[in-house]
């Protein structure tokens, strides 16, 4: 049992994440027999259900990946893979689905129209995941964050938040758009 | 811009009849799989497709299973299917910017599928059926999907921002100002003469120009015609001298009364902003960030107030537009009419500028606000930046915000530059073509220089308000939208009382919490289906691990919110049939952090009872081990303390807060870790004035160390949200449970801290 404060890092090679409708399971092999005795055995383990929280989501998804035994509602750390894209390709092929699903962060690549109406912006985009039209309250100081030179979070009235990686690789018009409603 | 496609619009709840609302791959597939489409008792559909992609996803039930299909390019295709009976639990779960639900099937978790956070509700409901169901068998109700409409009650179109009643489609800008006007009732009087005064001052305004005319035409005779009046001279001279007295005298009490009024009334709408944002619930706090509601009271009162006198110079513009048109007209219709020709142009111009000026002045107000947010941070975090020697890095960070502040600002005057030659060309090119069509009309003797002269001056007087008046759309859009915003709070549902509030001397203090569960968000509870009772002048220990939902049991029990499920009761009433006020009389706190409001020593204890004495609030402080420091104080009871109550230590501020609630006399006393964030010796200093405090009365202590426990009559050990164990500590030592657990390894740290001091 490792301490409270010992990170435990897993081998890529030695997981295997598995996919079942929207459940993600792990298999997880150890060296230590259950005693702690490092006899040369393998000892496998099986989680039904793991959820997986990237600790740098913004800047960097691929690296320093948390994966945690979603059984248990505390949500324990079972481990940390420090690079998933070193995952055999079944394995990353499921890490990637999940997290796709649990980081709902639309891209926007293209803006369509942006209306300010009584203190809310209407957009209607274009996201890597499909079109969208959704409404943010117009206090660009709360509600958009630039968290990198040119790359925005928005945030929307339901919490829901959508991405815009390089302001300036859009197109001209939605460039204008944004210039002008986000006051850049 | 609805009339664009909507490939993701909202999706629909799908209330009975189902089957005839159902897409037709969805009933074909329920068919194969044997399932009549009229047995179906539920059918609700998410927004995201299992890709991740925005899509279409049906969870539906009938009487005996539960399905999941999904929808792609037209056909469906069955993902999950499972027998109500068999699912153990099932449960929603917050993602980012999304939520799943999940089932509980032979012990093995399944999520059945994501949707986005508008249908957050939707989904709960639905998994709370699921739940329920699974404890209390098939009787349960259905519930209907439906009810979570956060539809508009206009249109009955979902609403986008669900904190809204009515979507934005639908805010009748009439509506709103009738609104407007009637918090105005009390000006109305003022108002009125405000408009009296103006059309007034347009009168007066066309006067000068009029007169000059005559001076030209009747006195002058510059075209050199015999028959002029000399005698006319100072008489027009002094008449128009008289009108710029008058002018200025009515522009100072026009002004003076337009600023009085709109002051008056935003400074009304204050007050009443305020009255209403304390009888908000603490959830609603919670939901809404200080910042925001910090600009609401402020800053968007001022800018009505600004808006309110714009509104004023905008109808005297409209007057002076009305007034001075029809002068020209009936003056000279055929020069009138060359009026007309720059008047596109000077419109056009001025609305270009107002428009491409707009979001340079936005752009300047956050880069301002960016700055001070950055100075603030770096001097309230002064001693962190120059422990870590950051010193550099921040100035670096400052000068650039400093840079961008700049440049806005220069941005808004390279605009402002730029701009204001056009307009000024426009308008002098308008003046231009009234000399040329106008002297020639002077020589061919059609009108007299007089007229030219006049019309002149009255142009003067035109283009301006008019290009004033080019930006009146948007200012009304912003006027609309604060009062908008501030109604929004104004209608915000104040804190439920009931409607009657069951009173009664009840003695005792007993409390009793029946099954109660919470969430901050009802569908992701925090505290489940907690009962104990505590009897009264019990003392209670609350103990488990942080985050186990200790503070919240105490915000319940405080009714800073109200139970998702179950009840609490004080001898017997249920807490919701209360009214807030006898709560707060019954039920006193000591919170870990202890608050002082800006005042006096002697103010901050008598908090809670204003009218107290000064003998009682000796005796508080006495009893509170708080007199002996306080009258070493060099103002004694007069200190006065600020917000955070600087200059007091943490132990001081605590004994201080007890004072408080001595003073306040509740029959139930919570202590929220009150001596949590102080040394060991001004532990004890509390714990005595503790010990004085609750004396006599029921009491419930959140404990971190908890030696301070051992002489309580019962403990309860709180773990994730739920009672794990409770009773007197020697017993619960004894059954060497999670209690004893918690306190061995509190004695090993105890342990390992002395070994430090060592």
């Amino acid at each position: 049992m490792p301490k409270a404060f010992e990170v435990v890092y897993l081998d890529p090679q030695r997981v295997t994440f598995e996919r079942k409708g929207d459940t993600l399971s792990l298999t997880l092999q150890t060296d230590a027999a259950p005693d702690g005795a490092a006899d040369g055995t393998t000892n496998i383990i099986h989680y039904p259900r793991v959820a997986l929280r990237a600790c740098f989501p913004v800047s960097d998804s691929t690296e320093f990946l948390s994966v945690r035994d979603a059984t248990d509602e505390a949500l324990p750390e079972l481990g940390i893979i420090e690079d998933w894209s070193q995952l055999q390709s079944d394995s990353r092929a499921a890490v990637a689905a999940e997290l796709g699903l649990h980081y709902f962060v639309p891209e926007i690549t293209q803006v369509f129209e942006i209306k300010e109406e009584l203190g809310f912006l209407y957009w209607t985009v274009q996201t890597d995941k499909g079109r969208k039209e959704f409404v943010m309250r117009n206090s660009v100081i709360h509600y958009a964050r630039e968290v990198a030179p040119g790359h925005w979070l928005l945030i929307d009235v339901n919490e829901a938040r959508y991405e815009i990686p390089d302001v300036a690789a859009l197109d001209a018009h939605s460039q204008k758009l944004i210039q002008q409603f986000l006051y850049l | 811009m609805r009339d664009i496609e909507q490939p993701v619009a909202i999706p629909a709840v799908v209330t009975p009849n189902f089957a005839a609302q159902l897409p037709s791959s969805v009933l074909t597939t329920l068919r194969a799989e044997g399932v009549r489409p009229d047995e179906l008792t539920l059918a609700v559909q998410s927004d995201l497709a299992p890709d991740g992609q925005f899509g279409e996803q049906w969870l539906l039930l009938n009487p005996h299973d539960l399905w999941v299909v999904e929808r792609h390019n037209g056909t469906a295709n069955l993902r999950h299917k499972f027998p109500l009976d068999k699912i153990e639990d099932a449960k929603v779960e917050r993602c980012v910017g999304n939520g799943l639900m999940q089932v509980t099937v032979d012990q093995q978790p399944h999520v059945l599928l994501h949707y986005s956070n508008e249908l957050t509700d939707r989904f709960g409901r639905v998994a709370h059926y699921l739940h329920t169901r699974a404890e209390y068998g098939a009787d349960v109700p259905v519930p209907d999907p439906a009810a979570d409409s956060h539809t508009c009650l206009v249109c009955g179109r979902s609403l986008v921002d669900t904190s809204s009643k009515v979507c934005p489609n639908c805010i009748q800008r009439g509506k709103l100002f009738r609104r407007l006007l009637e918090l105005a009732r009390p000006y109305w009087g003022k108002m009125g003469l405000i408009v009296i005064l103006l059309v007034v001052g347009v009168l007066v305004d066309l006067l000068p120009p009029y007169l000059t005319r005559i001076l030209i035409d009747d006195v002058l005779r510059i075209d050199g015609t015999a028959g002029g009046d000399p005698t006319l001279l100072p008489w027009l001279v002094g008449g128009l001298l008289g009108i710029q007295v008058i002018r200025v005298l009515l522009t100072i009490v026009t002004n003076w009364s337009t600023i009085n009024v709109s002051a008056r009334f935003t400074s009304g709408i204050r007050d009443q902003l305020f009255a209403h944002l304390k009888k908000l619930s603490v959830d609603y706090f919670d939901k809404n960030q200080a910042g925001r509601l910090m600009t609401r009271v402020n800053q968007d009162t001022e800018e009505l107030q600004g808006l309110v006198s714009q509104m004023t110079t905008f109808t005297l513009n409209i007057m002076l537009v009305i007034g001075i048109g029809v002068v020209l007209f009936t003056m000279a219709p055929s020069l009138g009419l060359y009026v007309l020709i720059p008047t596109p142009f000077v419109v056009t111009a001025a609305y270009l500028y107002y428009r491409y000026m707009q979001p340079h002045f936005r752009r300047f107000w956050v880069a301002r606000w960016r700055l001070n947010a950055m100075l603030n941070t770096f001097l309230s975090g002064v001693r962190v930046v120059k422990a870590f020697a950051q010193e550099d890095e921040e100035e670096r960070r400052y000068h650039n915000r400093n840079v961008s502040l700049l440049d806005s600002r220069l941005q808004v005057d390279l605009a402002w530059s730029k701009f204001f030659p056009v307009i000024s060309f426009a308008f002098s090119a308008g003046g231009l073509i009234i000399w040329y069509a106008g002297g020639r009309a002077v020589l061919a003797d059609k009108i007299t220089l007089g007229t030219l002269m006049a019309f002149l001056s009255y142009l003067g007087m035109f283009y301006g308000p008019l290009s004033n008046l080019t930006h009146v759309s948007q200012a009304l859009n912003r006027f609309l939208t604060i009062s908008q915003r501030t109604f929004e709070l104004l209608d915000e549902e104040p804190e439920k009382t009931p409607a009657q509030p069951v009173r009664g001397a009840r003695a005792g203090g007993r409390i009793e919490f029946d099954k109660v569960t919470f969430g901050y968000d009802p569908y992701y509870p925090v505290l489940r289906d907690i009962s104990f009772t505590v009897e009264p002048g019990e003392m209670i220990g609350i103990v488990g691990h942080s985050g186990a939902g200790k503070t919240t049991l105490v915000n319940l029990l405080c009714r800073f919110y109200d139970v998702t499920r179950g009840a609490i009761r004080i001898d017997g009433v249920d807490l919701r049939d209360l009214s807030m006020e006898e709560i707060r009389q019954e039920i006193g706190i000591v919170l870990q952090t202890p608050f002082l409001f800006h005042g006096t020593l002697a103010e901050n204890i008598a908090y809670g009872k204003p009218s107290a004495t000064r003998r009682e609030i000796i005796q508080a402080a006495k009893a509170a081990n708080a007199h002996g420091f306080i009258t070493q104080l060099p103002e004694g009871y007069d200190t006065i303390v600020g917000e955070g109550g600087a200059g007091l230590s943490g132990g001081e501020r605590q004994r201080i807060s007890i004072a408080r609630a001595i003073l306040h006399n509740p029959r139930i006393l919570i202590l929220d870790e009150a001596t949590s964030s102080v040394d060991t010796d001004t532990e004890r200093q509390i714990q005595e004035a503790l010990n004085e405090l609750v004396k006599g009365r029921t009491t419930i202590a959140i404990a971190h160390r908890l030696s301070t426990l051992y002489n309580a009559d019962r403990v309860l050990v709180i773990n994730r949200g739920k009672l794990e164990e409770q009773g007197p500590p020697k017993q619960l030592m004894d059954n060497k449970g999670s209690f004893y657990h918690l306190v061995q390894m509190q004695t090993q740290l105890a342990s390992l801290e002395g070994v430090a001091a060592v």
